[in-house]
């Protein structure tokens, strides 16, 4: 199981369809996600769920994922967040 | 695969077709039908028909209406009968949303219906219940 904080850097922070991308690209690996912030809990595989964590700019989320793609998957998500949900700011 | 149709009353059913696709991008078998105010209910009931029968490929078609008792609900009860269709009223974003990312994993229509209605209603929320929740 991996376990990582990562910062959100996107003006509008995880809004509807940085949420979607999130989900999008945690779908295409078998590992489960959950992302946490203060007490809430979220299916990182789920859009309704992801979008109950009300997470602004600067907002700091607790990802873990576990299973066989963990790596890649973290990867692939931390690279998203970096990369500002390619919203082009 | 389950099809789904959106019909309302005024623009609603396609402007949140539109939004539900912004932001979780296009999907095939989705489809909507807005009956404006001055429209023959007739014509309505046509038009519906032809977008339902492209919808069922064979599974049925989840159609999502505005509210009980409205024209665009009385109009889908009365295709019910020539349509494998399931109804669910009070059509709201969240359950658009699941509605459209699911409808994959689902083969049997009833069952869909019962989920998306669950997770319509689940996903209505006093905000400040939220926030008071995440002080704790």
């Amino acid at each position: 199981m991996l376990e990582k904080k990562l910062k959100l850097l996107n003006k509008l922070g995880l809004h509807a369809r940085a949420a979607a991308k999130l989900v999008q690209l945690g779908e295409s690996f078998k590992s489960e996600i959950k992302i946490s912030k203060d007490n809430v809990e979220a299916n990182g595989k789920s859009i309704l769920s992801v979008l109950l964590l009300a997470a602004p700019v600067g907002t700091e989320l607790i990802f873990k994922i576990n299973g066989p793609d963990e790596q890649e998957a973290m990867a692939a998500i931390r690279s998203l967040i970096e990369r500002k949900f390619d919203e082009g700011e | 695969m389950i099809g789904i149709m959106i019909v309302t009353h005024g623009s609603l059913a396609d402007e949140i077709m539109k939004t539900c696709f912004k932001i979780i991008g296009e999907r095939d078998n989705v489809g909507a039908y807005s009956i404006q105010w001055d429209d023959d209910p007739g014509v309505a009931t046509r038009k519906i028909e032809k977008i339902l029968r492209r919808l069922d490929k064979g599974d049925g078609v989840l159609v999502l209406t505005d509210m009980f008792g409205g024209t665009p609900t009385n109009i889908m009860i009365s295709l019910s009968k020539k349509f494998t269709v399931e109804i669910v009223t009070g059509v709201n974003l969240p359950m658009l949303i699941k509605a459209v990312t699911t409808m994959g994993s689902f083969n049997d229509l009833s069952d869909f219906a019962e989920k998306v209605k669950q997770q319509g209603q689940k996903n209505i929320y006093k905000v400040s219940d939220i926030l008071s929740m995440k002080r704790v």
